[in-house]
C-alpha cells in the first residue's frame, strides 16, 4: 500500500520554504512598508514617543538617503532632538551658507544615555558621514532616574558580532547576533507595531511640525488646548526670566514631580574609570577611526541653574566635572570637545534642560559651528 | 502513459510517494509565513517600550 504524500518533510519545501524566507524579509524589510510611517508623535506616552524616535533613526541608517557633499550626523538625546531637528538647521544652512550642499541626519531619541549613543556609533558609518556631532550634557555618562547607560530604546537599534564596552546577558548576545544575521529579526518591533499603525490607525499620531512661528504654537501642538495656559505662564517668564517665574511655569505645566525629577546626579559619581566613561572611551576610538571629522559638543545650560545655590533644581560642580572627564577623554582619541553650555540665554530654554525647538534659535550657533567644523567658514571669508 | 502509470513514476525507490510540485510550493509558503510570522509576534527578550522606562 502506497504511504500519503509527504511534502512536509520533503528538503524541497525547505529549500523553498528558505528561498521565500528571503522574498518575505526583503519585501518587509526593503520596500517602503516598513518604513513608511512619518507621524511618529503618537499621543501613547513619552516612552511610545522614543520607540518610534529609534525607528526613525533605523530608517534614517537603514534606507537611502539624498547624497550631499557635506553629510552632518548628530548623536544625542532630547537635548539635541528638540531645538536640532534637520528641518530647522537645513533652514540656517540655507540662509548662512546658500548653495551648500548639505545633509543632516539627526540620530537622537528620548532618554539616550552613553550606552545607546555608542549604539547608535557602531551603525553611524552606513550614512559615510564627514562630520560627526555628539551632544552630552554630562548626564549621560552616568546612570540616573532618566535611565540606565543602555536603555531599551538603544537596544532596538543594536547590532554587531562583537559586543560593546558595557556588560550584556547571554540571550542579548544571542538576540544581537540574530539581529546582525537577520534583518527581518532586526527590525521586528517595527515591523510588529507598523502592522498594528496599518490595521488601526491611529488619528492621533501627528508629525512634528518643521516649524513654530510662536511658542502658542509649541504649547498647543504638545498639549492641546491645555497649551495655551501654558503658554501664558511662558510669556510671563519670557518677559522676566527668572528661576522662579521659569519654576512657576514648569509647575504649572508639569506638577512638582516632574520639575524636581534629578537632573544629574552626585559628582562624585564622575569617575574616569567608570563604566560610563569606559563606554565613550570606546565610542570615541571607534569614531575618531572612520573617516569623519568627530566633535564632541558639551550641551547649552540653562544660565538660570546658577542661582540654584542651594542645588535643588542641579547639583553645583556636575557639569564642571563631566566636561573635564570628557574633554580627557577627547583628547586621548585626538576628538574636538566645544563647549556650547554658555551658548544660550535663559529664554531660549523651555525647561530647566531643554532648549525650545526652532524657536529657542539653538541652530544658530549649531550650523556655526558645523561650518566651522568642516573647514567651510573659513574657505568662505 | 496513463495516469496510474504517472503516478507509479513518482514512488522512489525507498517507497515513499514524491510529493507534487504544488504541494511542495504550498507547504513552504505554509512554512515561511508561518516562521515570519513567529518572529514578528514573538514575545520581546524584555518588556516592550511602550510600558516606560
Amino acid at each position: 500500500m502506497r504511504r500519503a504524500s509527504d511534502a512536509a518533510t520533503s528538503p524541497w519545501t525547505w529549500v523553498l520554504a528558505a528561498a521565500l524566507l528571503v522574498l518575505i524579509d526583503f519585501g518587509l524589510t526593503r520596500t517602503p512598508f516598513l518604513w513608511s510611517k512619518t507621524d511618529l508623535w503618537t499621543g501613547e506616552g513619552i516612552g511610545a514617543l522614543a520607540f518610534w524616535q529609534t525607528y526613525d533613526v533605523a530608517r534614517k541608517v537603514y534606507r537611502p538617503r539624498p547624497a550631499a557633499a557635506v553629510r552632518v550626523a548628530l548623536i544625542g538625546n532630547s537635548m539635541m532632538w528638540f531645538p536640532a531637528r534637520e528641518p530647522y538647521l537645513q533652514r540656517e544652512l540655507g540662509r548662512v551658507a546658500p548653495g551648500l550642499d548639505a545633509r543632516v541626519d539627526n540620530l537622537s531619541f528620548f532618554g539616550a544615555h552613553i550606552g545607546d549613543m555608542e549604539i547608535v556609533s557602531r551603525l553611524v558609518g552606513r550614512l559615510d558621514p564627514t562630520l560627526v556631532v555628539i551632544g552630552l550634557g554630562g548626564s549621560e555618562i552616568v546612570p540616573s532616574t532618566w535611565g540606565e547607560l543602555v536603555n531599551r530604546t538603544g537596544r532596538f537599534l543594536e547590532v554587531g558580532w562583537r559586543g560593546g564596552p558595557l556588560p550584556e546577558t547571554a540571550s542579548e548576545t544571542v538576540n544581537r547576533w540574530l539581529k546582525t544575521a537577520w534583518p527581518l529579526y532586526r527590525f521586528r518591533t517595527y515591523a510588529r507595531y507598523v502592522i498594528r499603525d496599518r490595521v488601526f490607525p491611529s488619528h492621533d499620531d501627528r508629525s512634528f511640525p518643521d516649524h513654530f512661528a510662536s511658542s502658542a504654537e509649541f504649547f498647543t501642538f504638545i498639549h492641546g488646548r491645555r497649551g495655551l495656559r501654558y503658554d501664558a505662564a511662558y510669556r510671563r517668564f519670557e518677559q522676566e526670566p527668572t528661576l522662579e517665574n521659569l519654576l512657576d511655569y514648569l509647575h504649572l505645566r508639569y506638577g512638582g514631580a516632574q520639575v524636581l525629577n534629578e537632573p544629574s546626579p552626585d559628582p562624585a559619581l564622575l569617575r574616569p574609570d567608570s563604566p560610563g566613561v569606559r563606554t565613550l572611551d570606546a565610542m570615541l576610538e571607534r569614531l575618531a577611526g572612520s573617516r569623519a571629522r568627530v566633535v564632541v559638543l558639551l550641551m547649552p545650560e540653562n544660565p538660570l541653574l546658577e542661582a540654584d545655590r542651594e542645588g535643588l533644581y542641579h547639583r553645583p560642580g556636575f557639569s564642571d566635572r563631566a566636561a573635564e572627564i570628557i574633554r580627557a577623554v577627547a583628547v586621548r582619541h585626538g576628538v574636538a570637545v566645544v563647549d556650547g553650555r554658555r551658548w544660550m540665554p535663559p529664554t531660549s530654554f523651555v525647561d530647566l534642560v531643554h532648549l525650545m525647538p526652532d524657536l529657542g534659535g539653538f541652530q544658530k550657533p549649531l550650523v556655526e559651528m558645523i561650518l566651522e567644523q568642516s573647514g567651510i567658514a573659513k574657505e568662505r571669508g | 502513459m496513463s495516469a496510474e502509470d504517472h503516478a507509479e513514476q513518482r514512488i522512489d525507490e525507498g517507497g515513499a510517494r514524491r510529493p507534487s510540485t504544488p504541494a511542495i510550493v504550498a507547504r513552504a509558503l505554509l512554512y515561511a509565513l508561518a516562521i515570519t510570522l513567529l518572529v514578528i509576534y514573538a514575545p520581546e527578550q524584555v518588556e516592550f517600550v511602550y510600558m516606560g522606562f
